[in-house]
């Protein structure tokens, strides 16, 4: 099948879910949750504070696309609309989270970061009493590159996940974020940039559990 | 121009090479410019190091009671 007789067929099945969607259809909702509950949950998870608090994001997210099918109208992709809100959702409870949470923690053991959110150091270091299976190398690195992430201003951090782990295109991801394109070609060079600086200032601290691979080559760049 | 100017205007260009997003000229450019700078190189390699860590990364696995949590609550607040 050529591309465009797939993105039609794909249009054409996605125009019909919307269809039964509105329609109130119970097993339409049950094929949303099923394609799209894991993926959302995992971007609101990595864009919250606290990722304790994704699965309540994520069923606020999907109680919304339910109240709010009837006024899909089909200017974007079901799924950019679905990820517009999911991103919208989270910007709420990092909200709420700066205004409540952050006034029970010590703040001596957190810092900010550009934008007010509060990160602690023994985030950027690979968690102590780790099991066999967290202390192999890439284990290492993934928890190093996902502290690291924490540690990026919100912006950049957004499109760093939208782009770099769950594949979505600068145009999608512009429309989900409701910005030019411009705005995300930027957030995403200025994101990776911040991304490198941090892991670079973090591996020294751990420089003896280093792994091969990004935080090794990383901790090297460092000591020049 | 020094060869500081360019490596910055070649730095800039990183982010679009990383994606794919230049021009068959622009990467011909750039791929000659980072055989002929190793400063450059390197960090080009952390960029492409960083970002194979990040897509190795994958969708956080969600609580396995998620999508019957998700259907749960849609019963009772959706309607």
């Amino acid at each position: 099948m050529s591309d465009l007789a797939s993105a039609i067929g794909m249009a054409s099945e996605e125009a019909a879910l919307v269809a039964e969607l509105k329609a109130g259809s119970e097993r339409a909702f049950a094929l949303l949750i099923a394609q799209y509950s894991h993926t959302v949950y995992s971007v609101i998870a990595r864009s919250l504070r606290d990722p304790a608090d994704a699965a309540d994001v994520t069923q606020e997210v999907f109680v919304k696309i339910f109240r709010h099918i009837n006024g899909f109208h089909c200017e974007s992709s079901l799924r950019t609309w679905i990820y517009r809100i999911a991103l919208h959702e989270a910007s709420n409870q990092r909200r709420w989270w700066s205004r409540h949470k952050r006034q029970e923690l010590t703040l001596d053991a957190h810092q900010e970061n550009d934008e007010g959110e509060l990160f602690s150091l023994g985030d950027t270091l690979p968690a102590t009493g780790a099991s066999p299976y967290d202390s192999c190398a890439s284990s290492q690195t993934r928890q190093q590159v996902e502290a690291a992430l924490r540690t990026l201003p919100e912006v950049f951090r957004t499109v760093v996940v939208l782009r770099e782990i769950e594949g979505f295109g600068y145009e999608e991801i512009a429309e989900m974020l409701n910005v030019n394109l411009g705005t995300v070609k930027s957030r995403l060079t200025r994101g990776r940039a911040a991304l490198r600086q941090a892991l670079m200032t973090s591996v020294p601290a751990t420089k003896s559990a280093a792994s091969p691979g990004v935080s090794g080559r990383l901790s090297r760049e460092g000591a020049r | 121009m020094n060869l500081d100017t360019l490596c910055v205007l070649f730095r800039e260009q990183f982010s679009p090479y990383l994606d794919g997003a230049l021009t068959g000229h622009e990467r011909q450019a750039m791929a000659s410019h980072l055989d002929g700078c190793p400063a450059c190189s390197a960090e080009f390699n952390d960029l492409l190091e960083l970002q194979e860590s990040l897509a190795s990364l994958g969708t956080m696995k969600a609580p396995a009671d998620l999508q019957a949590r998700l259907r749960g609550g849609l019963s009772r607040r959706g309607r």
